[in-house]
């Protein structure tokens, strides 16, 4: 139970951090929940034990820290692309060569 | 003698009246030079739907020497969010004419995260005259037969708007032809009935139109690939929902400028 639950819970802040990373928004959630709860397992366990409960504990704030940069992020950043001149240069062009083989083509 | 003559004239005529009505019927009559569609391109990521991209799409009116033609302009940016991580700068397209939304030049110019790919076609009857450049490789050109009323996907676009859709029973299906990467597909519409939907317009009736193409697995299935179209005079995409074998999403309308009614 406590082995499971220990790779659960890394393998959940590893796709937590991964998702934190990458501009996916409210997805990380998923992720960062169920660490919460395997680290909440966790902590019980350790607890029970008389163990050390630094790791639970680690990998609770992680996880938060993960779903709150990824929600604040989400809510903070609007959808708008980036002004590209050289991709406007490249449609300018491309218009320009598609008159002159227009023109050819008549 | 003058029975068989009374006959082919009679032919000929209703040929020409038959062949002015499909004429006029494929005019532009939905949409107008100057024309601006903006969507916005999502992504199903485990059932969240997580915004990508912009795409553009843009009429507008190209003149040469002798003639004029409708430019049909498609570009896809990835948000700014997006570009460090995968840049897409997608350009595709079409000069068609202004009566018939017939295509005479195609072109795309794909730039996704570094890789360049590039095509050209130039419709000459029944045969494209084709040019393109993938990745490093130098410019290929090449010569390939097409069935008649062969589109390619910007022209295929802009020539649903114009369908008379509004004359369709529902399970209609319309079969048509669509050139992509120097290969002719075909294609078929569904016609799927009515459904009113929630769009930048308000709550807006819209006919639904499914979308498949036959015997490839990149569109499957009529219900899966649906295209929303306002049910008015406009003829708008207001919602495109897409299902490729790598996942599934959808273009949202986020704007619209310069319709024609």
């Amino acid at each position: 139970m406590k082995l499971l639950t220990s790779i659960i819970a890394i393998l959940g802040i590893i796709i937590t951090i991964a998702f934190t990373i990458f501009p996916i928004g409210n997805l990380t959630m998923f992720p960062a929940i169920i660490t919460v709860l395997c680290g909440v397992i966790l902590y019980k366990i350790y607890k029970k034990e008389g163990g050390n409960t630094t790791f639970p504990k680690l990998i609770i704030g992680l996880a938060v820290l993960g779903a709150l940069i990824s929600s604040g992020r989400a809510l903070l950043t609007s959808d708008k692309i980036a002004e590209d001149i050289k991709f406007e240069h490249r449609q300018e062009k491309s218009n320009q060569e598609a008159i002159d083989d227009l023109e050819e083509l008549e | 003698m003058k029975i068989k003559l009374l006959k082919k004239t009679f032919l000929l005529v209703l040929l020409l009246i038959c062949q002015y009505n499909f004429s006029q019927e494929l005019s532009s009559k939905s949409f107008k030079s100057g024309e601006h569609l903006s969507y916005q391109a999502s992504y199903n990521m485990s059932g969240v739907l997580t915004t990508f991209a912009e795409v553009n799409m843009q009429v507008a009116t190209v003149k040469t020497s002798k003639n004029s033609y409708l430019h049909l302009k498609c570009t896809a940016n990835t948000y700014k969010k997006w570009d460090d991580f995968f840049k897409i700068r997608d350009l595709y397209e079409a000069y068609v004419s202004p009566y018939s939304i017939k295509p005479y030049l195609y072109k795309r110019d794909n730039n996704e995260n570094g890789t360049i790919r590039k095509e050209k076609y130039i419709y000459k009857g029944n045969s494209i005259q084709s040019t393109y450049v993938r990745g490093r490789s130098g410019e290929i050109k090449a010569n390939f037969t097409i069935p008649q009323n062969t589109r390619d996907i910007v022209s295929t676009i802009y020539y649903i708007r114009n369908l008379p859709i509004s004359k369709a029973n529902s399970g209609d299906q319309k079969d048509f032809n669509i050139v992509f990467d120097r290969k002719t597909k075909s294609a078929a519409l569904t016609f799927m009935g009515t459904e009113t939907i929630a769009t930048i317009f308000g709550d807006k009736k819209c006919y639904k139109i499914g979308v498949s193409l036959k015997k490839d697995k990149l569109l499957k299935g009529k219900a899966n690939n649906i295209i929303y179209i306002t049910a008015d005079k406009n003829k708008v995409p207001v919602l495109i929902k897409f299902n490729i074998p790598v996942g599934n999403g959808q273009l949202k309308l986020t704007k619209a400028n310069n319709l024609k009614h």
